[in-house]
């Protein structure tokens, strides 16, 4: 009896999760085992016909330094976005979290930046830093700070901390609405307590903010680093790479030598190098995570 | 004291006023630079604010005529194709989703720690992973510059999001309520319609609301599998216009309003449901 109850469960298990597990397996499993097949191939761009070459792609790409720049750029990204964005974020939580007239309408106005698609504010800061019209270059110009128009976007030094900045202004709201989410949870009573112990602004922090928003800070950092390490979007229309590549993140050294050179296995064989990246980052943090409950 | 109070007071509000002007600042330049005039645009002057507007250009997306009237029709016709690649596949991945993420949270059966792990590494497998094989499938069986391939692979992506999401929000429910089904003889999918679903209607509000944003908003997939007008989505199209000088960056502002827009209102009108949507499946309780 409890046997046939359970192959029920079993059978009416298996009909809900089909049409799920089709879909994942056919476009995500099968093209995952595809796709570690064609990286140990030299594949025609023409015919897609495959001849089978073993590790020479991977030899390939582990030989040449712009592979390893390209990781060094997009870790760089990855972590200065990421430390800037948890710290601004902290701060605006901070402030949004005090009592002033009008703190309705600025909670909802901080968001709006996150509702504008990747490929919009990619456009748009792309226009604002325009090194002849930009209103930056002008504005800076109007106040005095600078005489001559600096070319962010196409200068070495300035051009991936444009990148950075882009993207710090769309997903910083993300984090501040995230923090502020996990300020509900610091209890009033401890709060006071502190307060009344005569704990200053930096122990408050330290003994109250920072263990009660500890859950959320990892799911910010998971999240955000799951997201920075595939940005494409905004490096394709800011600078496609340049200049000189010193903005060539790996998402784009990828798409760049798959669909530039049309070299797929070696695209593949890239891909598959920053699927295991992002997957050995995510177990990492997933680790910490649950030892953090 | 009260002076310092009120100095403390002084600093917080030029902070708020801080936050709001690098907040609004750039959207509002958005707005301005899609309806300052064409000749108007390229200026490299220190007159910041140009001295007349026009609304020529939305006129022009709307099917007005105008100079750039060719990209402008192209732009309509992604707006069409992006509700249905973001509607359709926020739809199929709600409903296939949902119902596998209730079997995933309440039911015993073998193989559910594997699938379950499976459609998590999905979500954490980066797009561009995926983007060759799907090309090289896409190219031999004939499904480039499709609606319907670009609706496949983003209900795969999506589909992995909800069954993660949604199994997290299901253990939130508890389940005195379906015990009382199951004694009253529904059968699992009967719990599942009658009980669940009406119960976790705040989470597939905010699910579908995330799940829509995530599909307007690709951009990778859309780029490589659509080289023809035919079915490009907004963030392709807006990416393109351009005139015989260069980058038509009035447009290009001028269409990001419009593309704004839809994103704008989910954002607001689900505020409070998105951070659920986003953690859910990550903080378990």
């Amino acid at each position: 009896m409890r046997k046939r109850k359970k192959d029920y469960q079993s059978r009416t298990a298996y009909a809900m999760i089909a049409p799920a597990v089709l879909i994942i397996f056919g476009m995500g499993v099968f093209p995952v085992v595809y796709s570690i097949w064609l990286s140990f191939n030299d594949v025609n761009p023409m015919t897609f016909d495959t001849d089978f070459i073993g590790l020479e792609n991977y030899k390939d790409i582990f030989v040449n330094p712009e592979f390893w720049q390209s990781i060094g750029i997009t870790l760089y990204f990855c972590v200065v976005s990421i430390v800037i964005q948890l710290i601004l974020g902290f701060l605006v939580a901070m402030l949004l979290n005090q009592k002033f007239v009008g703190r309705g309408i600025v909670r909802a106005l901080i968001l709006l930046p996150w509702a504008v698609p990747t490929i919009v504010n990619a456009n748009l800061w792309n226009w604002i830093l325009n090194a002849n019209y930009g209103i930056l270059n002008r504005l800076l110009m109007k106040l005095g700070i600078i005489s001559d128009s600096i070319a962010w976007l196409s200068d070495g030094g300035t051009a991936l901390h444009m990148i950075i900045l882009a993207d710090t202004w769309r997903m910083l709201p993300l984090v501040v609405i995230m923090l502020l989410a996990g300020l509900q949870t610091v209890s009033k009573s401890v709060w006071e307590a502190a307060v009344v112990d005569g704990a200053g602004a930096w122990r408050r922090l330290r003994a109250v903010y920072i263990p009660a928003l500890k859950p959320m800070i990892l799911v910010i950092l998971v999240l955000r680093t799951i997201q920075a390490i595939r940005v494409f979007d905004i490096v394709y229309v800011l600078t496609k790479g340049g200049p000189a590549n010193k903005t060539m993140v790996i998402s784009f050294y990828s798409y760049y030598e798959t669909f530039n050179y049309l070299n797929y296995g070696k695209g593949a064989a890239i891909a598959m190098v920053i699927a295991v990246l992002a997957l050995v980052l995510s177990l990492v943090y997933f680790k910490v995570l649950k030892s953090g409950d | 004291m009260k002076a310092k109070k009120k100095i403390k007071r002084v600093f917080l509000y030029a902070a708020v006023i801080l936050v709001v002007v690098w907040t609004m600042a750039p959207l509002l330049w958005m707005f301005i630079s899609s309806i300052i005039p064409g000749k108007e645009m390229l200026n490299s002057g220190t007159n910041l604010l140009p001295k007349q507007f026009t609304l020529e250009r939305y006129a022009t997306i709307f099917g007005a005529g105008g100079e750039a009237a060719s990209q402008a029709a192209v732009f309509r016709k992604s707006i069409l194709n992006s509700f249905i690649v973001a509607g359709v596949s926020t739809l199929l991945s709600i409903v296939l989703g949902s119902l596998a993420a209730y079997a995933f949270s309440r039911l015993i059966f073998t193989g559910k720690k594997v699938l379950l792990f499976a459609a998590m590494f999905f979500q954490l497998l980066p797009p561009i992973a995926l983007l060759v094989p799907y090309y090289v499938m896409g190219s031999r069986a004939g499904m480039l510059d499709k609606l319907i391939t670009l609706i496949i692979i983003d209900t795969n992506f999506i589909l992995a999001y909800v069954i993660w999401v949604m199994n997290g929000y299901y253990a939130s429910i508890p389940r005195d309520l379906e015990d009382a089904g199951r004694i009253d003889g529904c059968t699992w999918f009967g719990v599942y319609r009658r009980i669940i679903v009406p119960a976790a209607a705040p989470g597939f509000v905010a699910v579908g609301a995330l799940s829509f944003l995530m599909a307007w908003d690709e951009f990778l997939y859309a780029l490589v599998f659509t080289q023809s007008d035919a079915a490009k989505t907004i963030p392709v199209a807006v990416s393109e216009f351009s005139t015989k000088y260069g980058v038509d960056y009035g447009m290009m502002m001028a269409s990001g309003v419009v593309a704004t827009i839809v994103p704008l209102c989910l954002a607001l009108f689900f505020q409070r449901y998105i951070v659920s949507g986003l953690t859910s499946g990550a903080v378990k309780e």
